[in-house]
């Protein structure tokens, strides 16, 4: 983790109140050890407020880092404003990511809202996989990423109100195809109550699978406990910081 | 030039420290740079027990400031002297120990322990205003103050920082109160009282609905009350509160700091420990001060 100058490259409102936005970096990138799922901490520009925030990167090259954004107070709304060349630091690749094992060969990637974009990037670092994708939006107006999500894998998407695709919860057709697909690992991100749904349905189906979290931050790097959730292991409760050991966790460990 | 600063007899290569809970245990921010830049650290605070701290959200924000309800999460004394300390003690800075617990019994439990390490102080935590213990802090009251100092100190082989609450009616009597308990040092602010509200939602943004106020907001707040216990006391003082940059740190020493703690700052600058200590000098430069303990105490009131 470091953390780096960039400047604004490109911000384009690609959706209702959903921006993609790029920064460049003259210093390039640690790429080593980068993995889908992990996230950044960025600044926000003109002093909008004091604390950076966390945002799950979408697409990261040499000198380029890309997210999804979606417009919600004073922070993101001054991305949305930012101007090409503006500078902001930025802090990454923080947090633990998705991981998959050798024998996870068949990959469900579950994501609802935002929560595609974090899922997106796992594609690319682990490329030897099949992909089965399920994402849901609001509505035709709150749809992306899926042709990204398309040239890579299976990809079902439904809106709630059936005005894009299928209507729907990615939930519930997951669950009417999980037989067939029978996958190895189920990856999960999306709103609080989506992924006590998508966790219910991983535990009672016996499949292996894993969810990112949030919770408001403060140094976003493990430092100051802000951004502690619940988590059970052997029996045990315990306050885990989505940072750091986070935000990625078993589903059978985290308590939603 | 000269940056050293001298606190109870303990000396400091400059007058910048971390603040207690804003740096965990030095780990995180020794990702990006060679913490021997820094004064000193003073550690998050530590227990007699095992704690979890409070259910979460745990942040808010707020013009300038951050309002926090962490409580005390800590691994606990024995975890902390096994696993941190070999850490801490080789990274060539001082280490300051922050202690906390909820009965006098506990807090003299943990600073026997924190005596047998290298750390070379030891700060007493009277003022998290996270915490319960019996339904009043032990930083409220100045006979409380005094009493829990002398006990604490018995048992302190370092020299004892006593950190004081701004939450209180009259810090000055809290300060004299510590100094009469035989605090060899001060440390002042802590947090001040906060709460935040979600208007749309009608609820408190953090679950435990007060919170601590830090940040560059509460800057005046902690000048001032520098400034009045400087004039009432005789032990060093170490001033803390809305922290950001090297003119910050000559206004805390003007209004009779020895030396400084940064906090909130690192969250959105993770190299403030880095750059301060040149931006100091720089300053120094700046202002012909040729030994930075010449600012110590030196407000022009006239
Ligand atoms: C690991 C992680 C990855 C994320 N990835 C994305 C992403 O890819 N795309 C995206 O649009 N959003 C993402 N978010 C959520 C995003 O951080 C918040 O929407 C954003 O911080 C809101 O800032 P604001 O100033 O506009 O909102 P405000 O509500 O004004 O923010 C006030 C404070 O609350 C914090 N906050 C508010 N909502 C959240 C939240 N949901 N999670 C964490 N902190 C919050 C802010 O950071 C800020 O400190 C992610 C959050 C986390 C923790
Ligand atoms: C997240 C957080 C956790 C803190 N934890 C502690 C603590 O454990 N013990 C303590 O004495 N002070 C604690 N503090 C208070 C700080 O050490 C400091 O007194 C306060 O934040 C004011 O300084 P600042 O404005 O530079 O942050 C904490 C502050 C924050 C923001
Ligand atoms: S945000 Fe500071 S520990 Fe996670």
């Amino acid at each position: 983790m470091k953390d780096y100058l960039t400047t604004v490259k490109s911000n384009e409102e690609i959706n209702d109140g959903i921006l993609k936005l790029t920064l460049e970096s003259k210093e390039p990138f640690d790429l080593g050890s980068f993995r889908g799922g992990q996230f950044a901490h960025l600044e926000v520009p003109d002093g909008a407020s004091l604390l950076r925030r966390p945002f799950g990167i979408y697409e990261i090259t040499e000198h380029t880092v890309t997210f999804l954004i979606a417009k919600k107070g004073a922070g993101t709304d001054s991305l949305f404003k930012a101007k090409i060349g503006t500078e902001l630091k930025v802090i990454l690749s923080l947090g633990n990511g998705f991981k998959l094992e050798e024998s996870d060969k068949r990959v469900v990637l579950l994501g609802a809202g935002m929560g595609a974009a974090p899922l997106y990037p796992v594609m690319s670092t682990y490329p030897n996989k099949e992909y089965f994708t399920f994402l849901g939006f609001r509505d035709k107006t709150k749809v992306m990423c899926v042709e990204d999500f398309s040239t890579k894998s299976k990809t079902v998407v439904c809106t709630d109100d059936g005005s894009y695709g299928n209507k729907g919860f990615p939930t519930d057709y997951l669950k009417a195809g999980l037989d067939e697909i029978k996958p190895d690992v189920i990856l999960i991100c999306g709103p609080h109550p989506f992924m006590k749904i998508a966790q219910r349905i991983a535990i009672d189906n016996g499949i292996k699978a894993y969810l990112s979290t949030e919770q408001r931050m403060g140094c976003g790097i493990g430092a100051c406990l802000v951004c502690s959730c619940k988590t059970v292991k052997n029996g045990e409760e315990h306050m885990s910081r989505v940072c750091a050991d986070g935000p990625v966790f078993d589903v059978k460990e985290i308590v939603l | 030039m000269n940056t050293k600063v001298n606190i109870a007899g303990v000396k400091f290569k400059n007058p910048i420290i971390t603040a207690s809970g804003t740096f965990g245990f030095g780990r995180e921010y020794a990702n990006f740079y060679d913490l021997s830049s820094l004064g000193g650290i003073c550690t998050k605070g530590v227990t007699r027990e095992r704690r979890e701290g409070n259910p979460p959200p745990r942040i808010a924000e707020t013009t300038k400031g951050i309002i926090n309800s962490v409580g005390l999460q800590n691994p606990g004394v024995d975890a902390f002297v096994r696993n941190e300390m070999p850490f801490l003690e080789k990274l060539g800075t001082n280490i300051i120990v922050n202690i906390a617990g909820n009965t006098v019994e506990d807090y003299c439990y943990v600073a026997d322990k924190v005596s047998e390490t290298s750390a070379h102080m030891i700060e007493l935590n009277i003022s998290c205003p996270n915490v319960k213990a019996g339904g009043m802090a032990f930083g409220i009251e100045p006979t409380a103050v005094e009493a829990i100092t002398k006990e604490v100190k018995k048992h302190c082989r370092q020299p004892l920082i006593v950190k004081l609450s701004p939450n209180v009616a009259d810090i000055t009597k809290n300060a004299l109160a510590a100094q009469n308990g035989g605090a060899d040092a001060l440390s002042l602010i802590n947090t001040l009282g906060g709460m935040a509200i979600d208007y749309r939602t009608r609820r408190p943004i953090l679950k435990n609905v007060f919170g601590g106020l830090s940040g560059a907001c509460v800057k005046p707040v902690a000048l001032k009350m520098v400034y009045q216990v400087y004039k009432t006391v005789n032990i060093p003082i170490i001033g803390l509160g809305g922290i950001e940059k090297a003119e910050d740190i000559a206004e805390f020493m003007i209004a009779g700091a020895s030396a400084i703690q940064i906090g909130t700052v690192n969250f959105y600058n993770p190299l403030i420990g880095k750059t301060l200590p040149i931006d100091l000098e720089n300053l120094m430069k700046e202002l012909k001060v040729e030994d930075i303990n010449e600012l110590k105490g030196t407000l022009i009131t006239d």
